[in-house]
């Protein structure tokens, strides 16, 4: 909850346009399947269960995301081990910095700024 | 407890310290309005590590969770009986009480500096009930000032009604509506109870 408006506000102050937040799994999947996404900030625990069918979701989309995590990366699963991780608590410039990034790397660059968290 | 389960509470814990004090220094310039806000979000953030200590960190009864959000606020100038509670002490889940521990500080703060604690006469109504529907059961809450002094809107929405409004129906999934009626605000929250 405090994560939330911490995250929107970064977000905001770094010209993202519209920032939607998720709690679960299941908010967080219909959000992907029904709007379009820029890129994203996933905690890996979503509502006590890991967040890797959101994960999916967005991979399968090819939207760039971010990992947050308070454990150690050693808990990130096979196939998301490459993925950006930033462990709470983050800066707001780290935060930034990992999803300039991500996007950049995006071939197609796409202007919008939208942006999820989770 | 795992090792590793401390460390991801700490580390949860440490986020919502980090987004407190963020959030305090985004509102305000006054450095004693600073440090008072953010005295009283880790406090409230405390109390409701206590509910939940004290209960094995498995649940907490909602009259607690209300009543330790409010025992700071109540303990001066006879305000406990200004105060009326009404409902069941029903269980809520770790996660719904620090959401709530959290919430009802804003409020409260708000009656204080400005609603129905700002004079001698206001009261707060808090009461709630279950209802089912059909996803499940909701948990129906409603929080009513009357005798402060006379309500205006306010002009821009203040990191308490954004954590309310946002942050809270965001985390519980739930609904909340703030309401400025000139007799005393009403806030207003549904959320899904299991």
């Amino acid at each position: 909850m405090l994560m939330l408006t911490l995250l929107e506000d970064i977000l905001a102050d770094a010209g993202c346009e519209s920032v939607t937040g998720a709690a679960t799994i299941d908010q967080a999947v219909a959000l992907i399947d029904g709007q379009v996404f820029d890129a994203a900030t996933l905690d890996i625990k979503l509502n006590g269960n890991d967040s890797y069918p959101v994960a999916d979701a967005l991979a399968a989309r090819a939207i760039p995301f971010v990992f947050a995590t308070g454990n150690s990366v050693h808990d990130i699963t096979d196939g998301y081990r490459d993925r950006a991780i930033l462990r709470k608590p983050f800066t707001g410039e780290q935060l930034i910095e990992m999803l300039t990034r991500l996007l950049r790397r995006r071939s197609h660059g796409n202007s919008r700024s939208d942006s999820a968290t989770n | 407890m795992l090792i590793n389960e401390l460390n991801h509470r700490v580390k949860n814990t440490l986020s919502a310290v980090q987004s407190i004090v963020t959030q305090a220094l985004r509102t305000a310039c006054d450095p004693g309005v600073i440090r008072e806000a953010i005295e009283s979000r880790l406090l409230a953030l405390s109390r409701s590590h206590d509910l939940l200590t004290r209960e094995n960190w498995k649940s907490a009864g909602l009259r607690d969770v209300v009543n330790g959000a409010l025992e700071p606020f109540g303990v001066a100038d006879d305000r406990a009986a200004r105060i009326v509670i009404t409902g069941e002490n029903i269980r809520l889940p770790p996660k719904t009480t620090l959401a709530l521990g959290i919430a009802f500080n804003e409020p409260a703060t708000n009656a204080v500096k400005h609603g129905a604690f700002s004079n001698q006469t206001g009261s707060i109504l808090i009461e709630w009930k279950i209802e089912p529907t059909a996803d499940g059961r909701r948990l129906i809450l409603r929080w009513k000032e009357k005798g402060g002094p006379l309500v205006t809107p306010p002009s821009r929405k203040g990191f308490g009604s954004r954590i309310i409004e946002r942050g809270l129906a965001h985390e519980l999934e739930g609904a909340v509506h703030l309401d400025y009626p000139s007799d005393g605000v009403v806030c207003t929250i549904s959320i899904s109870v299991s």
